[in-house]
């Protein structure tokens, strides 16, 4: 292989991550603080993806500047959501969270299906096809964008979670909701908040995912299972856990294209899952910050 | 004893109304008849009228309906001199195979149908041929043309839809075509993905089969499956640059075939021929690619633009009884699978079904609207026709441009290649 294929390989994994992360930091904002996996994740980025479509057909608005309605919308979705239906489950079991969860996922799905209907669902920008030509490599301009945007998130949540009360009151009750709850955190509030975010940060990866990939109700599924193999690897409620997760699982799939027949690529990342949660149950940043502090 | 006597005058008159109400209702009440006293004949469907495949769905269900109206129209289906009515039960699977077997076990044993009329997509219909083997039931498949679903030994489903290995041994065809026109060099050396399925697979063999049978027109230089609902192509389309080929085929779902386009066009690939198998010249596809989407070549199951004069005739049929043109295959095929139906029955004096499931197997039914204007099934009850070959012009628009029968233009090379 030459060097020219190696480097194009190396950006489209890169690009691919960015993708990824956008999809799975929602993920891991709810399952930190709430301990609970996000089942309904799948639906929101799906509906993401139809909201963005609605906003450019009915009003014109493109999907990148959609963003912006698109965020605050699914924040207070995801508050309504907690306030009305996960808190009622919460105390009891963690079956009846996930449950419920993906009785919302199948219910969000099939609305979708009444109202879009099952055909596949594209949309195209003057950017689509754009290109930029760093040294010889091609990078598509659409998902240099989503990376971009990606990034720009992870460092907005980063500062969220550290710059401001309500994000400290975050990280304090997903270290220990009770411990938070004895110094004056409101930790149903919290949650709440935090379900909002998760979900505000599921409708965005889905709003960026209609401008590079196609969709139909169904969308969701393949990356709400690629989703939860990321937050694993990176360690379930660590923001850059996840960037690096991803990074890991989108190398290991652009190259292993070449190494791997066709029918072991999808696996690759359910192998990794397994292995990880084997061999280092808190993830790859649990190991690099056991060696600093070693 | 007075008061058993009371209850007894009370409730026996009660069941007997209940029985004859029970009787009414149940799936063993006469058929309904014809004018002059000929029974009803019950056609059952059970199509994905909601859930994913529904938008296709819906043109099952006209191509069904269309093609039952007409018969009845023309005052029901004429058999020994005798008209009959003609009937069909449409249900909705919701795009599930297990709600889609049970409701053909529902038409087999509660409605008692005549004949199946076939579901669409290879994983619905796959549930509901065993339906029609356990049963008898003479079955028309016109949603799915895998290989696979015909390689089963079944001897009562008759499907009218090419497979994906016609699709690739016409695209060798047309391949052949233009190298003796001396427009591609001989051998013509191929890179080729394909969908990790049935689909995929099916056009795989046509190619290396061709390859090793040809060694002289084609070399298979690259032979590579990926797995559907794609979200990165690029490792792949490494893999198709450095194979150096003159063509790139691919076999690839409509999200794909956009993903993949699309990133072929960024990543500057140039080949002689690009051709996505079924995908070109979709509308969807069409919007999202724009002029990316230009000299592309499809091998397609049908095509509006045919002409056969049984085509013109139909497609005038289907604007009047839809309101809409007719695009894809879907309709077209579900109308034309009930019409060799009524012929086998005909045929076969009757809605005996073995008689019937006899005479569709020696069937040779003409002017059909399919591809070649005939149909005739092989051995295991597949249709033994070809496939078109269009591609997309400027315009918007995908003429023939092959077989040479059907053919309205030929084939314009990709410019700059």
């Amino acid at each position: 292989m030459d060097l020219n294929s190696a480097l194009t390989l190396t950006v489209s994994g890169v690009l691919v991550a960015g993708f990824y992360a956008s999809m799975s930091y929602g993920l891991s904002v709810i399952y930190g603080v709430m301990k609970i996996i996000n089942l309904a994740h799948a639906g929101f980025l799906m509906l993401g993806a139809y909201l963005a479509l609605a906003l450019l057909q009915v009003f014109g608005i493109d999907p990148l500047i959609g963003l912006v309605i698109i965020l605050p919308v699914f924040f207070l979705l995801g508050m309504g959501l907690e306030r009305t239906l996960v808190r009622r489950v919460k105390s009891g079991s963690q079956n009846a969270g996930l449950l419920l969860l993906f009785g919302v996922w199948l219910v969000l799905q099939n609305i979708a299906y009444s109202i879009w209907s099952g055909d596949t669902q594209t949309i195209t920008r003057p950017y689509t096809f754009a290109k930029l030509s760093l040294g010889g490599i091609t990078v598509p301009t659409a998902q240099l964008i989503v990376c971009g945007v990606s990034v720009v998130s992870l460092i907005a949540l980063h500062l969220l979670l550290t710059r401001t009360f309500m994000g400290r009151a975050i990280r304090a009750a997903s270290q220990n909701s009770e411990a938070s709850y004895l110094v004056g955190v409101n930790v149903e509030r919290v949650g709440m908040v935090a379900f909002g975010i998760g979900t505000a940060f599921a409708g965005l990866a889905g709003g960026l995912v209609s401008i590079v990939l196609s969709f139909t109700p169904d969308f969701g599924r393949v990356y709400m299972l690629k989703g939860l193999c990321i937050i694993v690897l990176g360690g379930m409620d660590n923001l850059m856990g996840v960037a690096v997760g991803s990074l890991l699982l989108a190398m290991a799939e652009a190259w292993s294209g070449l190494m791997l027949p066709a029918g072991l690529q999808d696996i690759l990342s359910y192998v990794l899952l397994v292995v990880v949660l084997l061999v280092l149950p808190g993830g790859v940043m649990k190991l690099a910050e056991g060696r600093r502090v070693g | 004893m007075m008061l058993q006597r009371k209850v007894s005058r009370i409730l026996l008159p009660l069941f007997a109304v209940g029985a004859l109400l029970v009787s009414a209702c149940s799936g063993t009440s006469a058929p309904a008849s014809g004018g002059d006293g000929a029974s009803e004949i019950v056609l059952g469907a059970v199509l994905p009228l909601t859930g994913a495949e529904a938008s296709v769905g819906k043109h099952y269900d006209l191509g069904y309906k269309m093609a039952v109206d007409e018969i009845n129209k023309a005052g029901g289906l004429e058999i020994a001199g005798k008209k009959h009515p003609v009937k069909v039960i449409i249900l909705d699977n919701k795009t599930d195979p297990t709600t889609n077997k049970s409701l053909y076990e529902r038409l087999a044993t509660v409605e008692k149908v005549d004949a199946f009329l076939g579901s669409y997509s290879t994983t619905l219909v796959k549930s509901e041929m065993i339906v029609a083997e356990q049963n008898k039931i003479p079955h028309m498949i016109a949603g799915a043309g895998s290989e696979e679903l015909f390689a089963q030994g079944y001897k009562y489903s008759f499907g009218i839809i090419g497979s994906p290995y016609s699709m690739g041994k016409t695209t060798l065809e047309w391949l052949s075509s233009m190298q003796d026109q001396g427009k591609l060099p001989k051998p013509l050396s191929i890179a080729f993905l394909w969908e990790n399925t049935s689909h995929g697979r099916d056009e795989q063999l046509a190619l290396q089969e061709g390859a090793k049978s040809s060694p002289d027109r084609f070399k298979l230089v690259l032979d590579e499956p990926f797995e559907p609902y794609g979200k990165d192509f690029t490792p792949h389309l490494l893999k198709v640059s450095q194979a150096k080929a003159d063509i790139f085929l691919a076999d690839a779902r409509l999200e794909d075939y956009i993903l993949m386009h699309r990133t072929y066009t960024q990543m500057d690939l140039k080949h002689k021929v690009v051709s996505y198998g079924l995908r070109g010249p979709e509308a969807k596809a069409r919007e999202a690619l724009g002029p990316a989407a230009d000299y592309l070549i499809a091998a397609t199951i049908w095509s509006p633009e045919l002409p056969y004069p049984q085509v013109a005739e139909f497609k005038k049929k289907w604007q009047e009884y839809t309101g809409t043109p007719a695009s894809s295959f879907y309709g077209p095929m579900a109308y034309e699978s009930v019409r060799i139906l009524a012929k086998a029955m005909q045929n076969a004096g009757g809605t005996d079904k073995q008689k019937v499931r006899d005479a569709l197997a020696s069937i040779e039914f003409a002017p059909s609207i399919v591809v070649g204007q005939k149909v005739r099934f092989k051995p295991n009850g597949h249709i033994d026709n070809s496939y078109i070959v269009v591609q997309n012009i400027k315009d918007g628009k995908a003429p023939i441009v092959w077989p040479k029968d059907a053919a309205a233009t030929e084939a314009v090379p990709i410019p700059g290649r």
